[in-house]
């Protein structure tokens, strides 16, 4: 499904026009996005849970030529999601 | 780090757009709603700044229990993955974006750096993002740094510590020889065999005198010098030659040397001092030690300034060694190893042929600087030292090294025990350079089977002989290759019956990597 898909159908069943709809969608991703520069996780009921981790720097060796790179510590945006959805899914509920 | 609900983000859309809170929040999540149906129904949803959300197929795999030990099967099922939005990811990653993943160099030690560093960026996290690239730069660059000198410098502070020690029990040694060389001397003399040899040493002298000689070894040197009053250079140089090599190989050695010096010294007095050469000539005939005493005394002071010289060469050279090591450049490699070559080869017969055919000075200076660094090394590598270098060094090369030859030869004779203590702490530091040296030397050695770890024999040349025919009957077909670079020769070098080789002694390459 591409946004395209996803807007369109957000947009038929919320009741607002397709531009309208990609412009709040907007707005609440730029929310969340606001918020994970703060650190803080989002907690979607049902959906699952957005969270920054900090990833270490580390040491990686490239197989090939064996050349050492240390790579730098960064943040990562993470998405855990709810554990039933998740088990549904596990379990063939996806399809 | 605070927790936000879906009611959080519906505060967003009152705000812009005006809704209500009713219909934000169903907005909101009607949203997620939608990604979470078509996801499960289609695999995957792109959200334009926030990322794509897939199912993928995770397949069957083997795991074992921690508790039990069993092995188990995971069923292949499916997963929930999100990938942020290149947009996303560079805006939550913002506080460390100025990082870089940066080439580590070889020796780089991060042991000591990882607890130090994980710490402090977990405790700076939670406060401030922006704090966190200041501690993680200090914590990631500065220690490197630290470590690598400290690597670096343990090295050096070693090595002369060592070399120090040695000292001592090499004068014994010379000491012996000394002894033995007056009566070995007659019958040298009226032998020459030098017309081959004096060529490559020539060549070899102007490189291995900076490059080879350990700058710790040079000091005492040094210090020596003072010592003898004369500053007679040229005549000097014979001495010093013989005083590496008797530590090597005492009997041979010390026959060479006498001759040496007695035909050297003549030749030199004409050029350099007259006087001081003319007695020195009839005496060194006679007898050889008075010789040796004189001739070193007077090299002694002038030789001061180029031992000087040569020792901050030498620091200069020990400094790139070590580099060296791991950065092997072609020429300042090659000088280094053929110098050692080039001193082991006076050592054997061959210098002392060599010495007496040259035109006394360039011959004698080149053989004397070499030897004292490589002394023992030079037993193992005679051969190799004149197909390294030989032409390069010139004629000029060759004035400096004698004055400097000179200065050390002195300190060896006349005190005996000085010179050997000089040469045993160059050969203990330079042993593994040597075995590399032949090596690098000639390609068939580097890449053949064996390594060269001493000498097994000499042998004398017969009439027709070639370095072929002479492997053929000691180590075996096609290995000629490793007694041209042990003699310091090549297949081309013409061999004269009544010549002796050295056979150097084999070990396979393998079995000393394995007891490593």
């Amino acid at each position: 499904m591409t946004n395209k898909d996803f807007i369109s159908e957000l947009a038929q069943r919320t009741g607002y026009t397709s531009d309208d709809t990609q412009k709040m969608v907007n707005a609440i991703v730029e929310k969340m996005g606001d918020h994970f520069q703060e650190d803080d996780a989002v907690l979607i009921p049902t959906f699952g849970t957005f969270e920054v981790r900090k990833k270490l720097e580390r040491i990686m060796v490239n197989p090939s030529t064996g050349q050492r790179m240390l790579v730098p510590p960064k943040l990562v945006l993470t998405f855990k999601p709810n554990v039933s959805w998740k088990d549904r899914v596990k379990n063939g509920g996806a399809e | 780090m605070g927790k936000i609900s879906i009611q959080d983000l519906a505060q967003v859309l009152v705000e812009r757009k005006g809704l209500n809170k009713r219909d934000a929040a169903i907005f909101a999540s009607a949203m997620f709603d939608i990604i979470q149906t078509n996801l499960e129904k289609d695999k995957v949803v792109k959200i334009k700044g926030l990322g794509t959300f897939k199912i993928i197929d995770v397949d069957d795999r083997e795991s074992v229990n921690v508790n039990t030990g069993e092995r188990v099967l995971i069923e292949g099922h499916n997963k929930i993955t999100f990938t942020p939005d290149a947009l996303m990811k560079e805006l939550v990653n913002k506080p460390f974006s100025q990082f870089e993943t940066v080439v580590l160099n070889d020796g780089v030690d991060f042991e000591d750096m990882n607890p130090v560093a994980e710490p402090t960026v977990e405790t700076n996290d939670p406060n401030d993002p922006a704090n966190m690239p200041l501690v993680d730069f200090g914590a990631g660059e500065e220690h490197p740094v630290i470590n690598v000198v400290d690597e670096e410098i343990p090295e050096w502070v070693i090595e002369p510590v060592v070399k120090a020690p040695e000292r001592p029990a090499v004068t014994e040694p010379e000491i012996i020889t000394l002894g033995e060389a007056p009566k070995p001397e007659p019958e040298p003399e009226p032998e020459p065999i030098v017309e081959p040899e004096p060529e490559p040493i020539v060549e070899p002298e102007p490189e291995p005198i900076v490059e080879p000689e350990p700058i710790i070894e040079e000091e005492p040197v040094v210090e020596q010098e003072p010592e003898s009053e004369p500053v007679v250079e040229p005549e000097p140089e014979p001495i010093v030659e013989p005083e590496p090599e008797p530590i090597v190989e005492p009997e041979p050695i010390i026959e060479e040397k006498p001759v040496v010096e007695r035909e050297s010294e003549p030749e030199p007095e004409s050029e350099s001092e007259p006087e001081p050469e003319v007695e020195s000539e009839p005496e060194v005939e006679e007898e050889p030690e008075p010789e040796d005493e004189e001739p070193e005394t007077p090299s002694s002071n002038g030789g001061n300034k180029w031992l000087i010289a040569l020792l901050a060469c030498l620091l200069g050279l020990a400094g790139g060694y070590v580099f060296g090591n791991l950065f092997p450049w072609s020429q300042d490699v090659k000088v280094e190893k053929a110098v050692p070559a080039t001193k082991p080869a006076p050592v054997a017969e061959p210098i002392d042929s060599v010495a007496p055919a040259d035109t006394i000075k360039p011959a004698p200076v080149a053989t004397p600087a070499e030897k004292p660094a490589d002394a023992k090394p030079a037993e193992a590598k005679p051969a190799e030292q004149p197909a390294a270098k030989p032409a390069e060094p010139k004629p000029a090369p060759a004035t400096k090294p004698a004055a400097t030859e000179p200065a050390e030869k002195p300190v060896a004779k006349p005190v005996e025990q000085k010179p050997a203590p000089a040469a045993k702490p160059e050969e203990k530091a330079e042993p593994t350079v040597q075995l590399d040296k032949y090596q690098k030397m000639d390609n068939r050695v580097r890449y053949g089977a064996y390594r060269i770890v001493g000498t097994a024999q000499e042998v004398k040349v017969r009439e027709g002989d070639n370095l072929k025919k002479i492997a053929n009957r000691t180590l075996g077909p096609d290995m000629e290759c490793y007694i041209e670079v042990y003699n310091g020769m090549n297949s081309k070098t013409e061999l004269k019956a009544g010549q002796t080789i050295k056979i150097p002694k084999l070990e396979l390459k393998k079995k000393k990597s394995q007891n490593k």
